[in-house]
C-alpha cells in the first residue's frame, strides 16, 4: 500500500466517532432477560422468590438470614456484539485516486476501532474471489493494531466473490453488524446472501466505493477496455453521447443496489473515493446513519 | 484561380496537422478498467438502438479538416478569373475610315490593307469570341452589338472609307466609353496613324509615305477664279482643269514646291452667271478624292408671303422689290400645317389666330395676342431709341412721323421705341410693329428706308443665295424639298441616287465629297462638298501590321475580371466550424 491510510490524524478522527447499532441496540431484547449467549459481564438485575429447580448458587443467603425466605439473585448478562467488516480486495479496488482499496481499508479500520471502543468484537475479513486471512479482536482498543497490521498487508488482486465471504463470514453471531465494503462491480452474487443475513438477525450494511473516473469517466475515442479482474476486453468508440449513456447506466446500477438494500432493511451508502475521510464520514457514513 | 498571397498556402499545413491530431486522438488505446460490466451494457444498448458503435467516417474529423482547408485557402487570397461571357473574349475593333484611308499604299489602298489586317485579326479569334465594331468617322449602320468573328469580317468587307476628316483619337475614346459596359474587353485600333493611339491600346498601322496634291482654297471674283493647290511630296508640276457649266474646260499648269502650296489663277472668266464649277487636279497621286473641287450657284428661291388683314399697297410694293417674293392675299389658314406653305405671314391690322411659330409680322395689332399685351393709343410718338440691330439699319426710322400707335406691354426685344411705348418689338419669329403703316398714319412708307426694312425682313426669312457656293465635307446643309418624293442625287464625281425626301427641310451631311442635287418638280437645289485643305490630304502615318501577340499580350488573363473567393471560403469555413461544434456537442 503506497500511502499510509492509518496515520495519527486518521486515528484521532476515529476518536470522534461512535458506532450506531440501529437494530441491535433496540427491539424486544432490552429488559426481557439475560442473553442466551455466554460470556460477557454479569449485571445484577434483582431478586425473586426461589423456585424449585433454581440453581442453589443463585440463592442470596444474606436475604435468607434477614427474612428467612429464599430468594435467588438475578443477573442480566450483557451479550457481546460483533462488527464484521467484509472488505473487497479484488483487483478492481486498486482503481481510483486514492484507490478504492485505500479508502476501504480506512472504513474497515474505522468500524473495527469503533467496535473495540464499544467493547464489542471486531472482525475484519478481506476477500476477493475467496475469503482471505481474517482478524478478530475484542477487549481493549489497543488491539486495533492487529487489524491495521492485517490491512496494511492486503493488496488488491483477484476477482470478486462476496457471496462466499458472506457465507463463510467469521463469528457471524446473531447480534452481528456486517459491513460490506466494495465497489459492487461484478458483485451481484452477494444479493442472495444479504437477505439471509437479515433473516439470521444480522444487520448488514453496504458501503459502495467508486472512483471519480468510474463515476464520471473522461475517456473518449477508440478504446479497448480490459477488465482488471477477468481480463476480458471490450472495444468501444466513446464520444460524449456514449459517456452520457454510461453515466445513465451507472446511476441505474447504483439505484438498483439502493432499492435492493432498502427492500432488505440494509443500509446502503455510495461514496466517491476522492473525498477526504472526513468528507466521507460527514457526507456519507453519518448521513447514512452508520456512525455519529 | 490565382492566389494573391501564395505564402498563405503554408497555412494549409494545418490540414495534415489537423488530420494527424484527429488520427492520434482516434487511435485505438488500451485502457484497463475496474470492470467492463457497464461498458458491456452500453455496447449492448448501442447495438440495440442501431446507432453505429464505431464510426468509420469521423464527421468531426472531416469538418475540422474542411475548416483547416478552407481557412488556409482563404488566407492565401484566392482569386478567380472571370471572363465575360464565359470563356470567350470581347474585342472592340475601331476602324479608321477617314479620307486618308483611301490613299494608295503598297500597290493597293490603306483601306484595303486595313480590311486585310482586320480580317487576319478576326480570323485569329475563337468562334466563341465576340467583336464589337466601331468606325471613325462613325457609321450609323454599326451598332453596339456583338458579332461573331466571321460576321465581323463580313461587316468589315461591306464598310467603305469616307471623304470625311477623322479624329481617330477622339473616336477611339468615344468607342471605349461606349463599350464601357462590355468590360472586360480588348481594344484594337486599325488606322493609318497608329502613332496617335496611346500606349496600352493595340494599334494596327496601315499608313505610309504619300505623294499627294490637293485643293487648299477657292476664290471666285467677277471674272477670275483662284485655286490653291497643296503638295505633299516632292516638287512637281500640276495641271488644273477648270470646267464651268457645260463649257469646255480650261487648263493651267503650276509648279508646286516640295511640301508647299501654289495658287492657280484663271482670269477672264465670267463667273457671274455660272451655275456649276468643277476644278480638277490632273495628277496621279495617292488620294484622288481631294483632286476635285465643286462649286454651285444656289437657285433663286421663291418666298411666299401671305398678307392678311388690311391691304396696303405700300407694303406690297416694298415686298415686290425682292424678285423671289410671291404675295398671296387672304385669311390666315387654320392649322399649322397649312401655314407651312408660306414663308412669311403678315398680319396688317389684325392679330394671328394661332400661336406664332413661323416668321410673322404683325402690324398695328388691335388686341393682345401671343406674348404681346396691347393697351391704349399713344398719340404722335417719336422714335427715341433704336436698337443696334441689322434689321433696322438704314431703314430711316429715326424722324418719321406717326399719328397714333398702340401701347405695347411686352417682354419682347425692343428694336424701336418712343418714350411712351415700344414701337417695333421682336420675339423669336414674331416681329410686331405697334403702329399702322398706312400712309394716313405715317410717312415712313414714302421714305427710302421703308423698302429696305422689308427687304431685310425677307432676307431674314430666306437668306439670299451666295454666288458660287461650296461646303467642306463634314458640314451639314439644310435641304428644302419643295415637293414630296424629291430625289437627292450625287452628280459628280459619279451619278447615283442618295435618297428620296418628302417636302420640307432635311439635314444632309454626305460621306463623300462631290456635287449633289435635290430635285423635285421644276425645282432643283445643288450642294457642293469638297475636301478642302483637309489634314486627311497630308496624312502620312506609319505601318504596323497585325500580330497575334497584340491580342494575346493582353489576352484572357488581363482581360478577365478578378473575383475574390476569400469571403466565400471564410464563410464556408465558419459554417464548417459551427457544424463541427454542433457535431461535437
Amino acid at each position: 500500500m503506497p500511502e499510509d491510510a492509518f496515520d495519527t490524524a486518521f486515528m484521532r478522527k476515529l476518536e470522534l466517532l461512535e458506532l450506531v447499532y440501529r437494530r441491535l441496540n433496540g427491539g424486544g431484547n432490552a429488559g426481557e432477560g439475560p442473553g442466551r449467549s455466554l460470556g460477557g459481564r454479569a449485571e445484577f438485575r434483582g431478586h425473586r422468590p426461589y423456585a424449585a429447580g433454581d440453581d442453589f448458587r443463585t440463592i442470596d443467603w444474606n436475604v435468607f438470614g434477614r427474612t428467612e425466605s429464599l430468594f435467588v439473585k438475578e443477573h442480566l448478562r450483557e451479550e457481546r456484539r460483533t462488527v464484521t467488516v467484509l472488505l473487497d480486495c479484488s483487483a478492481s479496488m486498486a482503481f481510483g485516486t486514492p484507490a478504492k482499496l485505500t479508502r476501504g481499508k480506512q472504513v474497515a479500520a474505522a468500524f473495527a476501532y469503533l467496535a473495540l471502543v464499544a467493547g464489542d468484537e471486531a472482525v475484519v475479513a478481506p476477500f476477493n474471489d475467496r475469503l482471505l486471512r481474517t482478524v478478530s479482536v475484542s477487549g481493549v482498543k489497543g488491539r486495533i493494531n492487529e487489524v491495521l497490521a492485517l490491512l496494511r498487508e492486503i493488496q488488491a488482486a483477484g476477482g470478486t466473490r462476496p457471496a462466499d465471504a458472506l457465507a463463510a463470514r467469521p463469528a457471524a453471531g446473531r447480534r452481528s453488524l456486517v459491513v460490506l465494503v466494495s465497489d459492487l462491480l461484478d458483485a451481484d452474487d452477494c444479493r442472495r446472501s444479504i437477505p439471509a443475513l437479515v433473516a439470521k438477525g444480522c444487520e448488514p450494511c453496504v458501503i459502495q466505493l467508486l472512483s471519480r473516473d468510474e463515476m464520471h469517466p473522461r475517456i473518449t475515442g477508440r478504446l479497448r477496455l480490459t477488465d482488471a479482474e477477468t481480463g476480458r476486453t471490450r472495444s468501444v468508440w466513446v464520444e460524449d453521447a456514449e459517456l452520457k449513456k454510461y453515466r445513465t447506466l451507472l446511476n441505474e446500477f447504483i439505484e438498483d443496489w439502493r432499492s435492493f438494500c432498502a427492500r432488505h432493511n440494509t443500509s446502503f451508502v455510495t461514496a466517491p473515493t476522492d473525498l477526504s475521510f472526513d468528507e466521507l464520514v460527514a457526507a456519507y457514513l453519518r448521513k447514512g446513519g452508520l456512525v455519529r | 484561380m490565382i492566389f494573391m498571397w501564395p505564402i498563405g498556402l503554408l497555412a494549409l499545413a494545418a490540414v495534415p496537422a489537423a488530420v494527424l491530431i484527429a488520427m492520434w486522438r482516434a487511435r485505438r488505446r488500451e485502457l484497463p478498467v475496474s470492470s467492463i460490466t457497464l461498458w458491456d451494457r452500453l455496447a449492448e444498448q448501442v447495438s440495440q438502438t442501431g446507432a453505429p458503435h464505431r464510426r468509420l467516417i469521423d464527421v468531426s474529423l472531416l469538418l475540422a479538416g474542411l475548416f483547416a482547408l478552407l481557412a488556409g485557402l482563404a488566407v492565401a487570397g484566392p482569386m478567380m478569373m472571370v471572363t465575360s461571357g464565359g470563356t470567350s473574349r470581347t474585342l472592340v475593333l475601331i476602324v479608321d475610315r477617314s479620307a486618308s484611308m483611301q490613299m494608295a499604299e503598297s500597290g493597293t489602298t490603306r483601306w484595303k490593307l486595313a480590311q486585310t489586317e482586320m480580317a487576319r485579326l478576326t480570323a485569329a479569334l475563337d468562334p466563341a469570341d465576340r467583336v464589337y465594331l466601331f468606325a471613325s468617322p462613325a457609321d450609323d449602320r454599326l451598332r453596339l452589338e456583338p458579332l461573331t468573328p466571321a460576321a465581323a469580317i463580313d461587316v468589315l468587307r461591306a464598310l467603305e472609307p469616307t471623304d470625311l476628316e477623322g479624329d481617330i483619337l477622339s473616336d477611339t475614346a468615344a468607342a471605349l466609353a461606349a463599350a464601357h459596359s462590355l468590360r472586360p474587353f480588348q481594344a484594337v485600333v486599325c488606322t493609318d496613324t497608329p502613332e496617335l493611339i496611346p500606349s496600352g491600346i493595340a494599334a494596327v498601322g496601315v499608313g505610309g509615305p504619300a505623294g499627294n496634291l490637293y485643293f487648299t482654297r477657292f476664290t471666285a471674283t467677277g471674272n477670275a477664279v483662284a485655286l490653291g493647290i497643296g503638295n505633299v511630296g516632292d516638287a512637281r508640276e500640276a495641271t488644273v482643269r477648270l470646267a464651268l457649266d457645260d463649257a469646255p474646260p480650261v487648263e493651267k499648269t503650276a509648279a508646286l514646291p516640295a511640301g508647299g502650296e501654289a495658287t492657280v489663277l484663271f482670269e477672264q472668266i465670267a463667273v457671274g452667271q455660272v451655275q456649276q464649277l468643277r476644278a480638277e487636279i490632273a495628277a496621279d497621286d495617292a488620294l484622288a478624292a481631294d483632286n476635285v473641287f465643286h462649286a454651285a450657284r444656289q437657285p433663286l428661291r421663291r418666298i411666299r408671303v401671305l398678307l392678311t388683314g388690311r391691304d396696303d399697297r405700300f407694303i406690297e410694293r416694298a415686298l415686290a422689290v425682292h424678285p423671289a417674293v410671291e404675295i398671296s392675299h387672304g385669311p390666315e389658314p387654320d392649322g399649322a400645317e397649312a401655314l407651312e406653305a408660306f414663308d412669311l405671314l403678315i398680319c396688317n391690322g389684325i392679330v394671328p389666330k394661332q400661336p406664332v411659330s413661323r416668321p410673322t409680322v404683325v402690324i398695328d395689332p388691335p388686341e393682345s395676342f401671343d406674348s404681346i399685351r396691347v393697351g391704349g393709343t399713344v398719340k404722335a410718338p417719336q422714335v427715341t431709341s433704336l436698337a443696334p440691330d441689322a434689321l433696322l439699319a438704314d431703314c430711316g426710322l429715326a424722324g418719321i412721323g406717326i399719328e397714333n400707335s398702340r401701347r405695347l406691354q411686352t417682354d419682347a426685344e425692343e428694336l424701336a421705341a418712343s418714350d411712351e411705348t415700344p414701337l417695333i418689338v421682336r420675339s423669336g419669329p414674331l416681329l410686331c410693329v405697334a403702329f399702322s403703316l398706312s400712309r394716313e398714319n405715317t410717312d415712313w412708307p414714302i421714305k427710302p428706308g421703308f423698302p429696305i426694312f422689308w427687304a431685310k425682313v425677307i432676307e431674314q426669312v430666306a437668306p439670299p443665295a451666295a454666288g458660287l457656293a461650296y461646303r467642306r465635307i463634314g458640314d451639314t446643309v439644310q435641304l428644302h424639298a419643295t415637293h414630296s418624293a424629291s430625289v437627292l442625287r450625287m452628280l459628280s464625281p459619279r451619278v447615283r441616287e442618295i435618297g428620296r425626301y418628302n417636302a420640307g427641310s432635311h439635314a444632309f451631311r454626305p460621306q463623300h465629297a462631290g456635287l449633289y442635287e435635290l430635285s423635285g418638280g421644276n425645282d432643283s437645289t445643288p450642294a457642293a462638298f469638297n475636301i478642302l485643305d483637309s489634314a486627311e490630304s497630308a496624312t502620312q502615318g506609319s505601318k504596323r501590321p497585325f500580330e497575334p501577340g497584340m491580342i494575346e499580350a493582353s489576352g484572357r488573363t488581363n482581360a478577365a475580371r478578378r473575383f475574390s473567393l476569400a469571403g466565400i471560403l471564410l464563410t464556408t469555413a465558419l459554417a464548417s466550424a459551427m457544424a463541427h461544434w454542433f457535431v461535437k456537442r
